[in-house]
């Protein structure tokens, strides 16, 4: 995975079932993003918590999955490592049968920074 | 080419190890061409290829080196731009290292500090992977 342990950690897991989990993660302020993303000012990459939502998604169904398509993402707020070191990573994950139609919600106990729907096919 | 290297960095924000956009070939009316070099240094690299991600931040920042340009222009400071949301983006293809994007900008009418920007990445002709998205402005 491209940014688990770097981006962020798993610090604990809700599993529902094997389409619904929550995942609680910490931002990890001295990951290499932010000395460009921004000088200075550490903002977490919009892309990276999509990045982190996929590979949420592959934790919660044990596959390499595939980007396919986003059909909406809404970033409803700044993210950053001191704003919101802790957060949850909830998602919903149903199968399709080439792969999993995807919902999730990026929050913490104040407010949603990532709202997503979008598709993720198996990467072969 | 209007800018390359460098003098991308007159326009964007971003800096190393995130920089998505290293070329602006044209920039006209709502339109602008940019392109991204793929090295093995490349931060979202993943087997050789250019994860998803890294196609929606190129997109997100060919549309801010577009608006950096725009500001020069006038004769203003280039913005911070934020991704407000991403919606139909395809992915068809992620590119490997070595490839040369070549992408096309679309910039709608600003509305309230909101701008609706298209997005469409191509490596020789084909395409790799489009988007909308709304660009929010400070």
């Amino acid at each position: 995975m491209l940014l688990k342990d770097k981006f962020f950690r798993v610090e604990g897991t809700d599993v529902q079932d094997a389409a619904h989990a929550v995942f609680h993660v910490t931002l990890l302020a001295d990951c290499d993003c932010y000395r460009g993303h921004f000088p200075g000012k550490p903002v977490s990459p919009g892309v990276c918590n999509i990045e982190m939502i996929k590979e949420c998604a592959e934790l919660l169904t044990g596959k390499d999955l595939l980007l396919a398509a986003v059909k909406q993402c809404r970033l409803t707020a700044v993210a950053t490592p001191a704003v919101c070191p802790q957060l949850d990573v909830t998602v919903t994950a149903e199968g399709t049968g080439d792969g999993y139609t995807v919902t999730a919600l990026i929050a913490d106990s104040g407010k949603s920074y990532m709202e997503f729907k979008g598709t993720l096919i198996l990467n072969q | 080419m209007l800018y390359e290297g460098e003098a991308i960095k007159t326009l964007i924000p971003q800096r190393d190890p995130i920089m998505m956009v290293d070329k602006v070939w044209s920039a006209e009316g709502d339109t602008a061409v940019t392109g991204l070099t793929v090295t093995d240094r490349n931060y979202f690299l993943e087997d050789g290829l250019v994860a998803e991600p890294g196609l929606i931040e190129h997109i997100a920042q060919s549309a801010s080196a577009f608006a950096g340009h725009r500001a020069r222009v006038a004769g203003q400071e280039a913005p911070i731009g934020y991704i407000g949301e991403v919606k139909k983006f395809r992915l068809y293809r992620r590119p490997a290292v070595g490839e040369e994007l070549r992408t096309v900008i679309t910039m709608g009418t600003e509305v309230n500090g909101i701008t609706l920007v298209r997005g469409e990445v191509r490596s020789n002709d084909e395409l790799l992977a489009e988007t909308q998205m709304k660009i929010f402005c400070e």
